[in-house]
């Protein structure tokens, strides 16, 4: 996969695996989160929801990859991947929807947004989890 | 939700209604020599896989693997051990084992299973819940999986 734009490091907003953060979130870059997020909305361009994260909070966003636990709605424009390790309590409104074996849903799935088109090079990328977990 | 034919014989036969173009396309339990064997196939071993590659109407209960090809259209509930939909499905899909969703499906309805796999490009629409815990761990092939899921981008 090609490394985008959207990837590079001055694009992306990282909530660390030991933060706590109330309210809501809203970025228009990407945005990592690895620890808890508990609020009412958040907005970005990627979202990566690390494995021990923990998100409640209604997600509005182009692209969004899970890999922790997710509590509410996803709004995602363009594709939503869940891993293996995922858990998704809510629906989840993506034209694009892979689903890794493994992973826990408990919501609807609805195709709902209009369909753009599924820019695939636009699909989040894993670097900035990576380069995180190089940092930490 | 129409139900006009109710299969749950491991012998029954469906076979393609009208369309001429599908060349012969009974249910075996062998998986042929088509392209699209169903990976199920070969993760069951022993048990039986129920393939449907024509349209077909009436809910399907079976107690081994249901394998709906690219061709095939059901419009009916489907019960089974382990469902795996190329195609497309109207109706509730619930699996005990496992339920894999390939980037070709196209299903309206709710899909119920412990496991539950959607390639990128399947069309959903309604309710999945995978209540109930894990069920037994696969014993797909890993590298079958992720060639099911290829191009997806998940690492």
């Amino acid at each position: 996969m090609s490394q985008s734009e959207a990837a590079t490091p001055e694009r992306v907003s990282l909530l660390g695996p030991k933060s706590v953060l109330s309210g809501d979130y809203a970025t228009t870059g990407d945005l990592v989160i690895l620890g808890q997020l508990d609020g009412g909305r958040v907005q970005a361009a990627y979202v990566t929801i690390g494995p021990e994260a923990h998100v409640s909070a209604e997600i509005h966003t182009g692209s969004i990859r899970i890999e922790g636990v997710v509590v509410g709605d996803i709004y995602a424009e363009v594709a939503a991947i869940l891993h293996a390790t995922a858990t998704v309590e809510g629906s989840i409104h993506s034209p694009q929807l892979t689903i890794q074996e493994g992973a826990t849903i408990n919501g609807a799935i609805n195709p709902g947004l209009a369909n753009t088109g599924a820019d695939l090079k636009h699909l989040p990328q894993l670097a900035p989890l990576r380069a995180a977990r190089r940092a930490r | 939700m129409k139900c006009r034919r109710k299969n749950t014989s491991r012998g029954s036969r469906l076979r393609g209604s009208g369309s001429g173009a599908t060349p012969q396309t009974p249910v075996s339990s062998a998986p042929g020599p088509q392209q699209h064997t169903p990976l199920c196939a070969d993760a069951t071993g022993s048990v039986s896989v129920l393939r449907i590659d024509a349209h077909t109407e009436g809910s399907i209960q079976y107690s081994g693997a249901v394998a709906v090809g690219p061709n095939g259209y059901v419009i009916g509930d489907i019960y089974a051990a382990e469902i795996f939909v190329e195609g497309s499905i109207s109706g509730n899909v619930c699996a005990t084992r496992t339920l894999r969703v390939a980037g070709s499906a196209k299903i309206v309805g709710d899909m119920q299973s412990p496991r539950v796999a959607v390639a990128r490009g399947a069309q959903l629409r309604g309710n999945i819940a995978t209540q109930g815990g894990l069920g037994p761990p696969s014993n797909l092939d890993d590298s079958a999986v992720n060639a099911l899921l290829s191009g997806d981008g998940v690492a």
